[in-house]
């Protein structure tokens, strides 16, 4: 499952250089015109990945060449599709030696097979290459990387139970900051951890409780942790408002964490707001150590003008007090273009200021995401 | 007095008492001057979503001969239905509302309205003309007069897709409850004033 863990985390902090708006792939967006949970589009509740014919239906209709979908003649057992994410960005650093180019290919499989009427396995895998140009020379890397695998029982709408490797639930489901947040206050630690987690939903309100362990690919056997939380909200206004919290405390051999926050998700037709703000606590297990405390916010401001087009402005920071005290906060306005069922362009920009010594830097990227519609 | 002086005279007074015995009967009735009709759509897997249209017009008033009934009609344009979803408009004006098949689907309806209350909050009963069938709807109404002679009106009731004989809407396996939710909002004017004004 994985090839080398240092570049596994390198691919990862390269990833988030490349594709700053990945979150723009993700839909929570959806919620502006009634979507209040995943379950609608998605395979999974969790949402992300794969889409359900539904989710593929509504992918296609909000898209510039929209187009009827014909209906299979009867469920499909296997669902999959074959993506390709295409990047290529350019950061310009306050200190002209870290500025750099850089591009970067992943090629996914997406897969979800269903064993019977409740249960099922899916998972996605694919090879993630990203080569980088600074001024010191060059360097690239190439992993293959299973972001999910998952078996589900799923005994009636609304209740399901999963088992695998996955990213954990969050109140927002989006990967960039979840990504940008770890980034700070866990540079060490895996984003696929295993996982036994349930989801319960109506169209009032979402639960999903979890408990978690290693993911193995942890670059340093101490950041290895294992813990629980729980993500659960509200819909407050016409499924068009949902406000929730998260909690999740977790321990390694190294260090005890503990997290509380809280999310929400607002649609308002054609425009909306996103927010998940989180507090961490994270203290080592020597006793010399002082504990670290880290605030982390993220806010997406967006305006969908057409149905195949979304604008969005994102901001995230995180504060962090204790040893290594920063501000770290980045400012990303983002377009992303539904041109078909195939392919999304994503045109964005992001500063990111830090304060004390560290440079700031501006990144322009380009990403094109096409994947195959079964 | 002469001939044409008496004719002249009568054709007067016959212009005036008109024009009062209408205008009495004109500041009763009221157009509607602006609105929004709401109909709210629960998905079957969780989630909602809303089809909106200010397309609303129509005039109402007291029927004289019965206590709480409303005359008049409210109209609603249906191919003025918007989603959010280009293509769901679509299906639902064409296959399901069938808005082409011209009277009695491209426009909604709702009369013989009879109201518990005039003013403030009550209950209401109608007849809503809509896919070609004729059924009772019965709600809940917030009827509003402002100063300025303005009335505003909020009325929800909830209707079941199945007993306007419309096809079950469902698209790749995810379909609309059978009950939605229609919530209409308008301001009217007395007549008297719209007349004046148009």
């Amino acid at each position: 499952m994985r090839v080398n863990g240092t570049r596994v985390l390198s691919v990862l902090l390269l990833s988030l250089l490349l594709v700053p708006s990945s979150s723009t792939f993700a839909l929570p967006t959806m919620i502006r015109i009634g979507y209040n949970n995943c379950a609608a589009c998605h395979v999974t509740p969790q949402g992300g990945g794969l889409l359900t014919p539904y989710g593929k239906g509504i992918d296609t209709a909000q898209s510039l060449q929209r187009r009827e979908i014909t209906p299979p003649g009867e469920p499909r057992r296997s669902l999959y599709d074959v993506r390709f994410v295409l990047g290529a960005s350019r950061m310009q650093s306050e200190v002209a030696a870290s500025s750099m180019t850089s591009s970067n290919v992943r090629m996914m499989l997406r897969n979800m097979v269903m064993l019977s009427s409740h249960t099922a396995v899916s998972y996605q895998a694919g090879m993630d290459t990203a080569v980088s140009k600074k001024p010191a020379g060059n360097a690239g890397t190439a992993d293959f990387v299973v972001s999910k695998a998952l078996f589900e029982y799923r005994p009636k709408e609304g209740v399901a139970f999963q088992v695998g490797r996955d990213a954990l639930p969050t109140g927002l489901g989006l990967p960039d900051p979840q990504t940008f947040w770890r980034r700070q206050n866990d540079p060490l630690g895996t984003a696929y951890p295993f996982q036994a987690k349930a989801f319960f939903w109506t169209s009032r309100f979402e639960l999903a409780p979890y408990a978690f362990g290693p993911g193995f690919d942890e670059t340093d056997r101490a950041a290895r942790q294992h813990g629980g939380g729980l993500v659960g909200g509200v819909d407050v206004w016409k499924q068009r408002a949902v406000i929730g919290m998260t909690a999740r405390t977790s321990e390694s051999p190294a260090f005890d964490r503990r997290s509380v926050g809280a999310y929400a998700r607002l649609g308002f037709g054609r425009w909306g707001i996103l927010g998940e703000h989180d507090m961490t606590s994270r203290a080592g297990r020597v006793p010399v150590a002082a504990p670290s405390e880290y605030v982390a916010g993220f806010t997406q401001f967006f305006v969908a003008p057409r149905e195949w087009f979304v604008t969005s402005l994102l901001v995230d920071d995180v504060v962090t007090s204790g040893p290594g005290s920063k501000h770290q906060y980045r400012v990303a306005p983002s377009a992303q273009l539904r041109i078909s069922d195939n392919v999304t362009f994503v045109l964005s920009t992001r500063d990111e200021f830090i304060t004390g010594l560290a440079a700031n830097s501006r990144t322009y990227s380009v990403t094109v995401a096409v994947k195959s519609v079964q | 007095m002469n001939t044409a002086t008496c004719v002249r005279a009568a054709a007067v007074a016959s212009l005036v008492w008109s024009w009062s015995a209408t205008s009495a009967v004109a500041q009763d009735r009221l157009h509607v001057a602006g609105g929004d009709v709401t109909v709210v759509c629960p998905l079957t897997v969780g989630g909602s979503f809303e089809a909106r249209t200010k397309a609303l017009s129509g005039d109402v008033g007291p029927a004289p001969q019965q206590a709480g009934a409303i005359g008049g009609a409210l109209l609603v344009k249906l191919d003025t239905l918007e989603t959010g979803i280009g293509l769901r408009d679509h299906h639902m004006r064409d296959n399901y509302l069938e808005v082409g098949k011209g009277a009695g689907y491209d426009v909604a309806t709702i009369e013989n309205i009879q109201v518990d209350k005039t003013d403030g909050k009550g209950t209401f009963k109608a007849t809503l003309l809509l896919h070609g069938q004729k059924r009772q709807v019965a709600g809940t109404s917030i009827v509003h007069r402002r100063g300025d002679g303005t009335t505003h009106v909020d009325a929800e009731f909830p209707l079941k897709v199945s007993e306007f004989e419309i096809p079950k809407p469902t698209y790749l396996g995810v379909g609309v409850r059978d009950e939605i939710r229609v919530k209409v909002a308008f301001n009217a004017l007395p007549m008297s004033t719209t007349a004046s004004t148009r």
